[in-house]
């Protein structure tokens, strides 16, 4: 009986600090809804807390006919969409020679790829030779320098190191090639870990900013993040108490437009990791354990 | 067979991404493509506009400009680099110029990649007066005293009609380096009080600090609004109102925002660092922090956001207003119709009576590249910028498009919500523009609204309140023409004042256990350690030295129209 209340207690005191847990994330998510979607009085004056006052879409239709956030989301969507296809084929190309324990000389190849995450060329060598490539405003300027991420194929070339070798044998031994063995065995194999790198690389290009900021020179080609940004950081004009002018007053954009535009940059994000979570931790688990 | 269905599931969409990939790698490389002939276009763009230039001798220049963007450009639209008015500036301007946007809200970090690679534009408009400075600093910036004698006429004219401009614009080494503009010389700060809560609780408007506490108490403790409930609010104590709360004991030294100017002319004219006023105006604040009448927390309210809800909201009594913003005044109106709300001149403290910041007269937003190619070119653009012809209609549009003469002989929207989509975002071009004028501010609006007239009715009493040179501003000069500190002085500055920032905050909310006598001796060994007195002396040093030719705060008072 004891041992039976205790374990409730626990059980009880877990689904409590969870739930705690889980509220303390979901509430700002959904402040930032009501606000989206309350009257623009009711934002300025606090009142909105989770449900939304006055509620109404004109924050999204100012958003949408006011700014090019259309644009942007394509934008977004092309950047991400392309960048994970390059990325994924090219850690692909980099993890999978690297696994090979007949590759000659892939220890040095390794550490010499593993040095590039510790020493950097830096931000201004770095624009200047994307520069030289002629890459300044093309999404190859995002694409190219970050092609493969050093961590990503670390993980995916343990990840095939740790594929039985005897189906490598057994491939073999059937006149399999390499590019077969690759594309009709490892990764077939290798789905949790795609999924989980393939949403690394996801996340990182949809959020992408820095890059986009430097690299993109015609406003047409900023993304999400770009634009949202300069939305959210309107308010700063309001501490520059003494260089304002009475134009960039008008500028400062209305906090419920605001929180649509965070809305829209997070959504596609929101909906894509539920559906990808169950391959997610599966896949950065395996990897993790050498068997 | 199931088993094989799959893999081959697998691999046919393998085989379209890869196939989609070289259509990607097709479309990618054309925006590149792009980029690099538009590099080469100032040769060939110059042949283009041509054609109205065939009549005259001179060929006609091309130079780059950077531009702002806020992201605020409607799709339709087109882009900030390109669309009607950047058009219309390429078509009816003296040069064709190539914009070069950059992100408002991360223009420097863009600036200085530019910058570094030798890719910035011949024209930088940029209002960050910090930033400013450290490109001269720098040296990325051209000397503009002989290129405007030789080539300029608007611009000219208009430094001769604001020898101001001149004065603000021109640094350490006697040569002027910034662009500028005129600007109304008004209001800025505002300390307001609702006078219907006064009224309701007969009270007079506070005019010693005193008064200030008493009247905020009762506005905490007598329900004003009338509710029933004890939910209102004295007075603010963050941001702008902290600020003022500083400026009322003519301190310039503020816990909020990022200029702490602490420096003052005593009886004999030198500049000393004052520590009396700012241990005066935090024991004050510590005052009305014990009352308990304003934010417990107000130290987390660093942009004053809360406290603008509070006001908002209706349920505070004294609010400290940035700027003549009619946003938040039509939501007060909203929220409470009955709600009078009046601009207060700053109670007299045993220091005198001061004013809080009034807007500068002079803005400097301009700068050219000392990497440019056709200097002359770019002045021409200036000009341009500065002329009425361009002012009028970046402000207003076309006539009979975008706008109608009114009976005043001012710009009146034919269809203000047209104006909004295909004007608004078109601001940042102006940034040369005097906004000065029979027809510029909310004054001479045609039609205003009503909370329009509103404002316009609280501007003319802060007028009245705070624009008198009897009841100065605080500190030597507005903060935005105070000189520029080499680097390690503005190290030692912006470090030691952080640190003293934080010991004033103890010092308000830690009742007697860290007194105001205890910050102020802590505050003073901070700012020796630092190495404060090289600042001070740097401070003293200039003002001896330029106060005949820096834009000092007589000067601005004199401009005032």
């Amino acid at each position: 009986m004891r041992s039976a209340f205790s374990e409730k207690l626990f059980y009880g005191l877990n689904y409590a600090i969870l739930a705690a847990a889980g509220l303390s994330c979901l509430l700002p998510l959904l402040h930032l809804v009501s606000l989206s979607l309350s009257g623009k009085t009711a934002v300025m004056s606090g009142f909105v807390g989770i449900w939304p006052i006055d509620a109404t879409f004109e924050s999204y239709a100012l958003l949408f006919q006011g700014t090019p956030v259309v644009r942007a989301m394509l934008n977004n969507v092309t950047i991400t969409a392309f960048g994970v296809l390059y990325s994924m084929i090219f850690t692909i190309l980099a993890a999978y020679p690297l696994s090979r324990k007949v590759f000659f000389g892939r220890r040095y190849l390794t550490l010499a790829i593993v040095f590039t995450m510790l020493f950097q060329g830096g931000l201004i060598p770095s624009y200047l030779v994307v520069k030289q490539l002629g890459l300044i405003d093309s999404y190859w300027a995002l694409w190219l320098p970050g092609l493969v991420s050093t961590f990503n194929m670390l993980i995916m070339r343990t990840f095939f190191e740790n594929i039985p070798e005897e189906l490598d044998e057994a491939a073999r031994m059937d006149g399999c090639t390499e590019w077969r063995l690759l594309l009709r065995i490892y990764l077939p194999l290798s789905l949790p870990m795609l999924a989980t790198i393939g949403l690394f690389y996801g996340v990182s290009f949809w959020n992408s900013f820095f890059n986009v900021l430097i690299y993109m020179n015609s406003p047409a080609k900023y993304n999400l993040t770009v634009l949202i940004q300069q939305m959210v950081q309107s308010q700063t004009i309001l501490q520059e108490f003494n260089t304002m002018s009475q134009l960039e007053e008008v500028n400062v954009t209305p906090e419920g437009m605001k929180a649509a535009g965070i809305m829209v940059m997070i959504l596609p994000m929101l909906i894509v990791y539920p559906l990808l979570q169950k391959y997610f931790v599966k896949g950065v688990m395996i990897g993790a354990v050498k068997g | 067979m199931k088993k094989r269905t799959w893999m081959r599931k697998t691999t046919a969409p393998l085989t379209a991404v890869l196939a989609m990939s070289f259509v990607a790698a097709a479309c990618g490389t054309a925006p590149a493509d792009n980029a690099s002939t538009e590099e080469e276009t100032p040769a060939a763009g110059a042949e283009t506009p041509a054609e109205p230039a065939a009549q005259e001798p001179e060929k006609r220049g091309s130079i780059t400009s950077s531009l702002y963007d806020r992201g605020t450009v409607p799709a339709e639209e087109g882009t900030m680099d390109n669309n009607r008015w950047t058009k219309w500036v390429n078509e009816n301007g003296p040069v064709d110029v190539k914009y070069v946007t950059v992100p408002r809200f991360e223009s420097l970090q863009k600036f200085n990649v530019m910058f570094a690679s030798g890719t910035a534009p011949d024209l930088i408009l940029e209002f960050d007066a910090a930033y400013q400075g450290q490109l001269y600093t720098q040296k990325q910036l051209m000397p503009l005293d002989d290129l405007i004698a030789e080539h300029s006429t608007e611009y000219k004219a208009m430094l001769e009609k604001y020898p101001a401009i001149k004065k603000a614009a021109t640094m350490d080494d006697g040569k002027m380096y910034m662009l500028g503009r005129p600007l109304e010389f008004g209001p800025q700060h505002y300390l307001f009080i609702r006078a219907d809560w006064l009224k309701k609780l007969n009270l007079e408007a506070p005019k010693t600090p005193e008064e200030l506490l008493e009247v905020a108490k009762a506005f905490a403790t007598q329900d004003p609004d009338g509710n029933g409930q004890a939910d209102t609010e004295g007075i603010g104590l963050s941001f702008v109102a902290g600020i003022i709360l500083n400026h009322m004991f003519g301190s310039g030294f503020t816990l909020f925002g990022t200029d702490q100017n602490p420096w003052m002319l005593d009886e004999s004219g030198k500049v000393v660092h004052d520590w009396d006023r700012m241990k005066a105006a935090l024991a004050f604040q510590k005052q009305i922090y014990e009352s308990g009448v304003a934010d417990k927390d107000f130290v987390t309210d660093k942009n004053g956001e809360k406290q603008k809800q509070q006001w908002i909201a209706g349920k505070l009594g004294i609010y400290g207003g940035n700027g003549s913003d009619v946003k938040i005044y039509e939501a007060l109106k909203a929220n409470v119709p009955e709600a009078e709300i009046v601009p207060i001149a700053l109670p007299v403290t045993e220091f005198g009576q001061f004013s809080p910041i009034l807007s500068a007269p002079v803005q400097l937003t301009g700068m050219i590249n000392a990497a440019a190619k056709d200097p002359a070119a770019v002045m021409k653009h200036v000009d341009f910028m500065a002329s009425e012809t361009y002012r009028d209609t970046i402000a207003n549009g076309l006539e009979g498009v975008h706008h109608t003469k009114a009976e005043n002989g001012c710009p009146q929207a034919i269809d203000a919500e047209k104006n909004k989509k295909e004007l608004g975002y078109a601001g940042d071009m102006n940034m040369l523009a005097p906004l000065v004028g029979d027809c510029f501010g909310l004054e001479n609006k045609v039609n205003p609204t009503e909370a329009e007239k509103g404002m316009i009715a609280i501007r003319a009493m802060a007028r009245e309140a705070y624009m008198d040179p009897a009841k100065p501003m605080v500190g030597l000069t507005h903060s935005s023409f105070m000189p520029i500190l080499p680097q390690d002085l503005l190290q030692i500055k912006t470090n030691a004042n952080k640190t003293i920032v934080d010991l004033a905050v103890k010092a308000i909310v830690s009742g007697g256990s860290y007194t105001v006598d205890q910050f102020v001796d802590e505050a003073k060994s901070v700012w020796e350690k630092a190495g404060g007195a090289k600042v001070d002396a740097f401070y003293s040093d200039w003002y001896e030295k330029s106060k005949d030719s820096a834009l000092l705060m007589k000067d601005l008072y004199e401009m005032a129209p």
